[in-house]
């Protein structure tokens, strides 16, 4: 019997598991040639003795390739999701479902010399066909391949199998190194982009402090005007509560990044925390200089329990109020609190009357340093998004329909609320 | 107190900042009067575009990173007013500036750059060498 002959008989005798290693492109060809590839095929879409057989290839490739593959419709299973570990390398049942499969994996190189220059098929773990080639340039299977070695002992059979399912794991081990490190890579290049921008950010701030002071400092002090001088500590003012905002803002986001932001989780009644921080903000004194814009809350239940941080959630109410007045030269700030009974959810929005968000910001609104506002940090939406997430619950901003303002949203899950007696948990 | 500089021009040198900042501008603006210059400043690149005359500078300060207009684009368009008006980038970022000079801009000749934060001294020296050097 021709060597070929004893190839193909062999792939038709397969019951449960086919595995074959293609040293090179050409051997690929060869074994295209004669028709193995469709043999593999045909016997992956059909049942042997009602059961499936799990198909297997590995091989180098090229464009020559690819174009064959694709066009036979096989799966290629490079990537860990395609085929389940667990499945591809378990050694003693190489088909636990009812579904035939036929995989291919790339050999990233054509193996060395040391290792194999031979095509290994293995069938159903009992039997192995083991072809040196002599002449690799040659395109017919006959011309080509040169001592031919079939087994059916079980040493041998292994040994070969475990061949196999090396370069099979290990196609997948450097596929998954190769993706780690591209994702390392990225995230060196984000995060080299996010110091980048920090540095400008606080550097900016300093400029008016630094310049200021030295004027003071180069100035006959005695002579200066006492609105000059109100003027100046402002200004300083100003300028270092920016610099004290960022550098929270900047540790926040290191946190964020690093996943050690930590959440003080406590049942509160998010009514209470969102009236607290208004208040707050209507004793700060720049907003009592702001005489022309005053804040108007609603909400529809006495208390609403949420398990959250305070703090945090406070600081987010706090950064969209102060977001709002930025932006809002007079008129009314409104914040309401509404509870979704069905979907246990409690939303809070802020809307503003100012100039509403620029179309061009819109899908970078909750990024880092995605806009650039006056006395802003660009960081504040970032950190809010992370900590309204890390409470299981949604931000959002829209452009108001009346074409005035914005209004920003947040949601997060309710434990219970009081003042309707229907409403159980 | 800085020295007052009297190059012996008899007229005022003339600087224009353009920075998004208005605390920078107005600061600065202070500084530059303090120490002689006659100064403008603009928080918004488009409006400074749009009242730029030629002749009417002897040196433009600009920051890079503004929003509507970065200061690179700003100074192609000024550049396309007044051709021999004198340039000075006032960058938070070298980064930015070497950046934006290798994309956009490789004729630019020199390091034109301030790098801010920056003393009102050494603020002052950089503008008169800069204004002092041959165009």
């Amino acid at each position: 019997m021709s060597q070929s002959q004893l190839f193909i008989n062999l792939v038709k005798s397969a019951k449960s598991e086919m595995l074959l290693l293609l040293p090179t492109i050409n051997a690929f060809m060869r074994e295209h040639r004669i028709g193995v590839l469709q043999l593999f095929k045909e016997l992956s879409t059909t049942l042997e003795e009602g059961r499936a057989r799990d198909i297997r290839i590995l091989t180098p490739t090229n464009d020559a390739i690819d174009k064959i593959i694709e066009e036979m419709k096989i799966t290629t299973t490079i990537s860990t999701t395609s085929v389940p570990k667990e499945e591809s390398m378990s050694p003693f049942s190489p088909n636990k479902d009812n579904n035939s499969h036929l995989g291919i994996r790339y050999l990233e190189s054509e193996p060395e010399l040391n290792v194999t220059t031979v095509t290994i098929l293995v069938v159903d773990r009992k039997a192995s066909l083991v072809i040196e080639k002599v002449d690799d340039s040659k395109e017919s299977f006959i011309e080509a391949v040169g001592l031919s070695t079939y087994s059916t002992s079980e040493p041998t059979v292994i040994s070969y199998l475990s061949i196999f399912e090396n370069f099979w794991n290990q196609i997948e081990l450097y596929q998954q190194v190769k993706e780690a490190n591209e994702r390392l890579t990225l995230h060196d290049k984000m995060q080299q982009e996010f110091i980048n921008v920090a540095a400008h950010e606080l550097r900016t701030p300093i400029q008016p402090i630094l310049s200021t002071v030295g004027l003071i400092q180069s100035s006959n002090q005695a002579l200066i005007r006492k609105e000059e001088l109100d003027d100046s500590i402002n200004l300083i003012a100003r300028n270092a509560t920016r610099l004290k905002q960022l550098s929270e803002d900047i540790l926040d986001v290191t946190k964020i990044e690093s996943r050690s932001l930590n959440l003080r989780k406590e049942v509160c009644d998010l009514n209470d925390i969102v009236r607290n921080s208004i208040d707050e903000y209507n004793r700060n004194q720049v907003i009592q200089s702001k005489k022309n814009i005053d804040i108007k809350y609603t909400s529809h239940e006495d208390k609403i329990f949420v398990e959250v941080d305070r703090n945090r959630i406070a600081q987010i109410i706090s950064h969209l109020l102060s977001n709002a007045f930025k932006f809002t030269k007079e008129g009314s700030i409104l914040v309401n609190v509404v509870l979704d009974q069905k979907s246990k959810q409690v939303s809070v929005s802020v809307k503003d009357v100012g100039r509403g968000i620029e179309p061009e910001v819109f899908p970078r609104l909750f990024q880092k340093f995605a806009s650039k506002s006056f006395q802003g940090t660009g960081l504040g939406l970032f950190i809010s998004r992370s900590i309204i997430e890390a409470h299981g619950g949604r931000i959002w901003a829209e452009n108001n329909s009346d074409g005035k303002g914005a209004t920003f949203y947040f949601t997060l899950p309710v434990i219970k609320s009081l003042q309707q007696p229907t409403y159980f948990m | 107190m800085t020295s007052k500089t009297t190059k012996d021009n008899s007229k005022e040198k003339r600087i224009l900042i353009v920075d998004d900042e208005p605390d920078v501008n107005a600061v600065l603006k202070k500084v530059l009067k303090q120490n002689g210059f006659d100064a403008d400043a603009y928080d918004d690149p488009i409006l400074a575009l749009e009242n730029f005359k030629a002749g009417s500078y002897d040196l433009l300060l600009l920051d890079i990173i503004m929003p509507r207009m970065d200061g690179f684009h700003l100074y192609q368009e000024i550049k396309k007013v007044d051709n021999n008006v004198k340039v000075c980038f006032l960058t938070a970022s070298e980064m930015y500036y070497q950046r934006f000079r290798k994309e956009e801009f490789c004729d630019l000749d020199g390091d034109l750059f301030i790098r801010k934060p920056i003393e009102n001294e050494d603020l002052v020296k950089q503008i008169n060498k800069i204004i002092d050097q041959a165009t």
